[in-house]
């Protein structure tokens, strides 16, 4: 297993119960995704496996070594995309990705030759020297992917990879997933829009206030269901759960 | 609450019940391996600073030599000499040590704010193998660089105007770079504090001015009153301006100062880390 959690539960300090009780396995060269409404523990989930804070309760490990002993080491194989985009607006697109290496202590001609690779995958070698602040939110999307690629992570973890971009850029995102994915990387992800999880997907998680409510393949879940499509299935699973 | 057995037993398993501590957002690195992370921090407020620097060394060219002409010229006809000092020659090393001062707390206030608030720079560091206190530990380092660097500057035109009487002024500059890990810790502590940018206000008024004014720069706190100079005594400006003057003479005796200086840089940073650190991941 890559990422293994037990009955692992999130309160954060101001008192919110954000994850109550998740078990999950998942498995080496995956496609996971994480589906749910506003609010259901999503990104915390997310921000646990990526060693950012430590879970409450409950048991978790990330490429078999525990966050709360090795998250150096489990971050060197990560590649992190946060659902905002936290690019340093003090710097350009290059500076960005330069820099973001150097945490990595990728070597610096190695770093340069990976940087050109990346903006190419993600079409902005216009943008380069652009300062992040001067390009728009679709195109800092981008680079905020290019720069969770960029140490070849073995998890590849995306907060709403494509949330804000245009049809045309959201294929180029997929279809770097799918390259990745087709290398042996697992790939975890959450996002709103059924259609990319019902594309990417090889298994999805519902979850709801902080909840698995169901876990299966796309097909399974459609078959499960009686649905067409996965929209029917989340409308189907989730009820209109608009309370609180 | 939870025993100290069952906290360390579930932190061992994967999680953490309670208050999260500096240590658990660390991922069990060790404070050497944290250190040495701590430069590529201090590289990328390099690469920041290389974008602005030009005006940034006009301006701290200028600014002491403002100082020394409106207050040094204008009282120095009515005090005469300090302990054979002429008044400009007296305050010069304050001056010089105060450099120190600004340019940490600059560094550690509004910079760090708005890097925590408004860019969450450190939010995006933290999916690298960087954490916390490597974070920190480099700012804090960073900021005793800018000390270092704003002292050197600071110095040029003061030696130019002939203001010190001897090369060991030279090692002044690593009193301040003492005093500015001291202010940098005193301003995270001060921005672990604070809930929104115009709080600072009260840090700079009722504590670094303070500081500022009562140090021993402008005269000799043997002229306050008794109490007052006890306080003085205990500020770590005043040991740090203590020992400039010295240096400016030539009196190597600056042991004694050197050493309360480092007594607060041990004491502080850790103290400085503990509080910051709940702010940067609210968990
Ligand atoms: N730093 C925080 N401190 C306290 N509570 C938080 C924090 N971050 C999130 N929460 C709360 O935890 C719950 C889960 O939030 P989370 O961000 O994980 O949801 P999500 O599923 O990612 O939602 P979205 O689809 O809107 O991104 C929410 O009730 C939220 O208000
Ligand atoms: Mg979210």
């Amino acid at each position: 297993m890559v990422v293994s959690a037990k009955n692992l539960n999130k309160r954060y300090s101001s008192g919110t119960e954000a994850i109550r009780g998740i078990s999950f396995d998942i498995k080496k060269g995956e496609i996971y995704g994480f589906l749910g409404p506003n609010g259901a523990g999503k990104s915390t989930l997310i921000k646990m496996i990526s060693c950012y804070f430590p879970a409450t309760s409950g048991d978790l490990t990330v490429l078999g070594l525990n966050p709360n002993r090795k998250a150096s080491t489990i971050k060197r194989c990560l590649g992190i995309m946060p659902q905002d985009n936290n690019l340093d607006p003090d710097l350009t697109v290059f500076e960005n990705l330069y820099l973001y290496a150097n945490y990595f202590n990728i070597p610096r001609k190695k770093r340069l030759e990976r940087i050109d690779e990346l903006l190419t995958l993600v079409g902005l070698e216009h943008k380069r020297n652009a300062r992040v602040t001067q390009i728009s939110g679709g195109q800092q999307r981008r680079v905020v992917l290019a720069r969770s690629i960029i140490n070849d992570p073995k998890i590849l973890i995306l907060d709403e990879p494509s949330a804000g971009l245009d049809p045309h850029s959201r294929q180029v995102v997929w279809s770097i997933i799918r390259d990745l994915n087709a290398k042996g990387r697992t790939v975890i992800l959450t996002t709103h829009y059924m259609k990319e999880a019902e594309e990417l997907c090889h298994r999805i998680a519902f979850v709801d206030a902080g909840k698995i409510v169901a876990l299966d393949t796309p097909e399974g879940h459609l078959a499960a269901n009686n649905a067409t499509d996965l929209e029917d299935v989340y409308l189907k699973t989730m009820g209109s759960s608009l309370e609180e | 609450m939870i025993s100290l057995r069952t906290y360390k037993k579930n932190r061992d398993a994967g999680s953490i019940d309670g208050k999260i501590r500096t240590a658990d957002l660390c991922g069990g690195n060790s404070i050497w391996k944290d250190l040495y992370d701590s430069r590529l921090l201090w590289m990328r407020q390099l690469t920041v600073f290389r974008k602005t620097y030009k005006v940034g060394l006009v301006i701290r060219f200028f600014e002491p030599l403002l100082y020394l002409f409106a207050i040094g010229l204008g009282i120095s006809t009515y005090v005469g000499k300090i302990n054979g000092l002429t008044y400009i020659e007296f305050i010069a090393p304050g001056i010089l040590i105060t450099t120190a001062m600004w340019a940490a707390t600059y560094e550690t206030s509004f910079a760090i704010y708005t890097k925590i608030h408004y860019q969450r720079t450190y939010e995006a560091i933290l999916a690298t193998p960087m954490n916390v206190r490597s974070i920190i530990i480099g700012e804090m380092a960073w900021a005793g660089t800018k000390a270092i660097l704003n002292m050197t500057i600071v110095m040029l035109p003061l030696a130019l105007m002939g203001l010190f009487h001897s090369p060991y002024i030279i090692v002044a500059v690593l009193v301040g770079f003492l005093v500015g890990l001291i202010y940098s810790a005193f301003g995270i502590i001060a921005t672990s504090f604070i809930r929104a940018m115009d709080h600072y206000g009260i840090y700079s008024t009722f504590f670094i001015m303070p500081l500022f004014m009562f140090s021993g720069v402008f005269y000799p706190i043997e002229n306050l009153p008794g109490v007052l100079s006890f306080f003085v005594c205990l500020t770590p400006l005043y040991h740090g301006v203590e020992a400039a003057r010295l240096l400016s003479v030539g009196d190597l005796g600056i042991m004694l100062h050197v050493v309360y200086l480092l007594v607060m840089v041990v004491l502080l940073v850790p103290l400085a880390l503990h509080r910051i650190s709940g702010r940067i991941v609210t968990a």
